[in-house]
């Protein structure tokens, strides 16, 4: 064997390996792009979400002990579940396209109201989510209802911890489902919300008081910039339009989000203060 | 039936809570599909850029508007 053909083997093979690996880093950033915020939405939507149950089942626990808040847990994981098992062959059956519209105008809309609400809340206007009043709230309502309706105190605690998993963990289903289901990221989305509810329970169980400095503002800020950037990519796809970038864009989207957001809430923050002096 | 009216209220809420909002960004979409369906001269992708703009601004005007309203005595 000569030097050049030594030399041309040793060029194919680099050519080659330089090629893989070109696709294999193109291709993870496509589905990193994806797949890493659809992960983060359902992760930080869950810990929003999953503090505002824990709250509730705390102040059920507290007060009449762990054996109905942890049946009407159990119970709202049950019927959570039994919809996401039923919603998901269904989705199946849907064209991509109009689910994509669907399931984007979805996002838009849910998005797009919790970034307002997280925009009026950092400026000041509406004020900030307090998790120890809602705890003391949720005390107070669990008695009066106790004394008006005379019915066992058991069985209403039971309901309260079952009507706040499923109200709560239903915006979660529906995260899960909406960021997952245009790109089969379902799985990847659900294992987020499982790690998100996982990490709430075990500091709320060393903590054994409400979560009140989670900051609740912060992640629904980043839930509704990255919701909303899902909501513009799937509707602009079930509309029939191409991104250019693919799947990168919706970093650009996200990034056009988070500024607006920001410079909203500095301006009306900014605006507040003028007039209250 | 008491759970299943508090489900419907919450997923009322969870997407038609802001009737301004909800108005708004359907007539956004609306707009951008009358703009790909009828005038086909247009890239798609400038039509998408539109429809970002238009979200953007839905959302300024939405917010301001509650602004304002909460200042309101």
């Amino acid at each position: 064997m000569s030097s050049i053909d030594i030399c041309r083997i040793y060029y194919i093979i680099t050519r080659n390996v330089v090629n893989t690996t070109k696709r294999l880093i193109i291709m993870d950033s496509i589905s990193w792009s994806i797949a890493g915020p659809a992960i983060g939405a359902a992760f930080l939507a869950s810990v929003v979400e999953v503090v505002e149950a824990f709250t509730i089942v705390l102040a059920v626990g507290v007060l009449r002990g762990w054996r109905p808040a942890i049946a009407g847990t159990l119970a709202g994981l049950a019927v959570l579940a039994i919809i996401v098992a039923g919603l998901g062959p269904l989705l199946d059956q849907v064209p991509l396209h109009g689910l994509q519209l669907v399931i984007g105008v979805l996002l838009l809309l849910f998005g797009m109201g919790w970034l307002r609400k997280a925009i009026l809340r950092s400026a000041g206007i509406v004020p900030l989510h307090d998790e120890l009043a809602a705890f003391q709230a949720e005390k107070a309502n669990l008695d009066q209802e106790a004394q008006t309706r005379g019915a066992s105190l058991d069985w209403i605690a039971g309901i309260t911890a079952f009507k706040a998993i499923l109200l709560e963990g239903l915006e979660v289903v529906f995260i899960v489902i909406a960021v997952g289901s245009g790109r089969g990221l379902v799985g990847p989305a659900a294992l987020g919300a499982l790690a998100a509810c996982v990490l709430v329970l075990l500091v709320g169980a060393i903590v054994h008081k409400p979560l009140s400095r989670v900051p609740e503002n912060t992640m629904k800020f980043g839930v509704g910039v990255m919701l909303s950037s899902f909501g513009v990519f799937w509707t602009g796809e079930g509309l029939g339009i191409a991104w250019p970038g693919q799947d990168l864009t919706l970093l650009l989207f996200a990034a056009l989000f988070l500024l607006t957001g920001i410079a909203m809430a500095y301006i009306l923050g900014t605006r507040k203060q003028e007039i209250s002096r | 039936m008491n759970i299943l009216k508090e489900v419907l209220a919450e997923l009322y809420k969870m997407f038609l809570g802001d009737a301004k909002l909800t108005a708004a960004t359907c007539a956004v979409v609306a707009a951008t599909a009358a703009i790909i369906r009828w005038v086909p001269a247009l890239d798609p992708a400038i039509a998408g850029y539109l429809f970002l703009a238009g979200c953007l601004a839905t959302l300024i005007i939405v917010t301001t508007a509650a602004a304002v309203r909460s200042r309101r005595p």
